[in-house]
């Protein structure tokens, strides 16, 4: 007899009893929340042809794909991120009139490379906010996403806003191009006595901006902020979003950006414990032009199993 | 009080060095004695674990450990995009293919066979040059694959070269160096920047005491790790 086998892919979960009980809770929270913000759903399919999506993936993200070849010699990806998926889907849905769009969206996702304590399969929740641009509607869209992790039961969170290209914006006029970059890159990786003694070697003034980047925590009337073309927005945001209680917000410019599409401000959300942000969220305003439709778009999503057990 | 800061310590080659820089001033923290893999320094606000050198970078992405020391080989294998605040000057060495010495070349028509536990960073050297490599994946005693037939290359540390010369293997390229680094868990940066920044300043800060002070000098193993 062939013993049963009880056994999970790396990275696959399953629910039962009162685990399902409570993730189900808080899922009905949540878009409960979303509806009474005036979004609606969308519902995207948990499969499709890769070829679209390919362009907006970098190397690390094409890789964590579950793809396969259909019976026609087609080959399909299995739903790793909702929000390209939305703008395929809902591209086309689009008129040309059309003014401010709210949508959620709710269901699995699949990445592999996962194991070692991380979800394969995550069941995500988001919502997005179209035809909008500019700081009202990036902290509408951090505000909604606070507000329904206050919704299933998460009080206590660190928010870290962070905004694309914008190391190498303020690590000019003495560091351009590709030696902006490399710099960026290290700060990014917050590389204390490297970059402190590279910039030191510029002036003393250069290696204290750069000190000041590397460690983040800027406050939201920080002098550095200033000089960021996105920097009033940033600033507008955390203003907006430090009253809350239970809340902190710090701006973080060597924070990277966790999606490749972003374009602009981008935040993550810490909750009280665990090392991997609850909620991330940002500005994607080419991702919809790419499939026919320019719109300003901004949103983000959650990962179920990240607030279920707060 | 804060709760304590909690720090993975990899029990692997660098453990020495590294327990020799905790136990200079201010830290002052004595090698860690006994079998318990956790080790409370109340005093100091650090709790440690003891942990396998590529088990590091999980702990610390997962946020069970706040910060890490890891060497850059096990980062990149690892694919881990951790903040490294610090390399440490001591551990270095090189990541290397070798070979037997006086070997004849391989045969022609099939793809040459590397005995390696570091399988993605010997699979991009092999990419990067275009020559096809089949990885033969071993987790430790590498170097007596090709005597045993398994393999026509190593790709595997090197430091003294000692093991190798031991072992009949001959360096042929070096693939990249490999340094200790302090690796530190990004939600541990959004809730306890401060705190972080301060043990990373006084790590950086002992690293640069002289080797006449207390404690200085290089950073060699105690007799209780080595």
């Amino acid at each position: 007899v062939t013993p049963r086998r009880v056994s999970l892919p790396a990275g696959a979960a399953a629910y039962v009893f009162g685990e399902a009980t409570r993730r189900r809770a808080a899922e009905e929270k949540i878009v409960e929340r979303l509806r009474a913000a005036g979004y609606r759903e969308a519902i995207v399919p948990s499969a499709d042809y890769l070829a679209p999506y390919a362009p907006h993936l970098n190397a690390r993200e094409e890789r964590e794909l579950y793809r396969f070849v259909d019976r026609q010699g087609d080959t399909l990806a299995l739903r790793a991120d909702f929000t390209i998926a939305l703008a395929r889907h809902l591209a086309a849905r689009l008129t040309e009139d059309a003014e401010t769009t709210r949508v959620f969206y709710r269901g699995e996702v699949l990445r592999g490379g996962a194991g070692q304590g991380s979800t394969a399969e995550s069941y995500h929740i988001g919502a997005e906010l179209l035809g909008v641009t500019g700081p009202p509607a990036d902290l509408e869209i951090a505000q909604c996403c606070l507000d329904v992790l206050a919704a299933a039961g998460v009080e206590r969170v660190h928010v870290i806003l962070g905004a694309v290209a914008a190391l190498e914006a303020l690590l000019a006029p003495e560091r351009t191009g590709k030696e902006a970059g490399d710099l960026a890159r290290r700060i990014s990786q917050r590389r204390l006595a490297e970059t402190a003694s590279e910039a030191a070697r510029v002036s003393p003034e250069f290696a204290r901006r750069v000190r000041r980047l590397l460690e983040g925590g800027l406050p939201p009337d920080d002098p550095l902020l200033a000089r960021l073309p996105a920097g009033e927005g940033l600033a507008a945001v955390a203003r907006g979003l430090s009253g809350r209680p239970g809340c902190e917000v710090a701006v973080d410019l060597a924070e990277p950006a966790s999606r490749s599409y972003y374009t602009g401000f981008f935040f993550a959300v810490y909750g009280a414990t665990g090392g991997e942000p609850i909620a991330r969220g940002g500005r994607y305003d080419g991702l919809y032009a790419a499939f026919g439709a320019p719109r300003p778009a901004v949103g983000f999503s959650l990962g179920l199993e990240g607030i279920a057990g707060s | 009080m804060s709760a304590s800061l909690t720090f993975a310590f990899p029990k692997g080659r660098i453990a020495g060095p590294l327990a020799t820089l905790l136990a200079r001033p201010p830290l002052a923290i004595a090698p860690f004695a006994g079998r318990s893999l956790i080790v409370d320094v109340e005093e100091k606000g650090l709790r440690f674990l003891i942990l396998k050198d590529f088990d590091v970078p999980t702990y610390v992405r997962r946020g069970a450990a706040d910060l890490g020391v890891v060497g850059s080989d096990v980062l990149s294998e690892t694919e881990c995009d951790l903040p490294r605040p610090l390399e440490f000057p001591f551990g270095r060495c090189r990541f290397s293919l070798l070979a037997p010495a006086a070997a004849p070349p391989p045969p022609e028509g099939r793809a040459l066979r590397v005995a390696t536990k570091y399988v993605r960073l010997a699979r991009d050297f092999f990419d990067r040059k275009g020559i096809a490599a089949d990885i033969v994946t071993l987790s430790g005693s590498v170097e007596l694959a090709p005597r045993m037939g398994l393999a026509d290359f190593v790709a595997d540390l090197v430091d003294t070269g000692e093991t190798m010369r031991a072992n009949g293997l001959e360096e042929v390229e070096k693939i990249c160096d490999v340094a200790p680094q302090l690796v530190v868990n990004r939600g541990a940066l959004a809730r306890r920047r401060r705190e972080v920044f301060a043990f990373v300043e006084r790590l950086e800060g002992m690293l640069e005491v002289s080797p006449d002070s207390p404690g200085g000098g290089p950073c060699s193993p105690p007799s209780s790790l080595s």
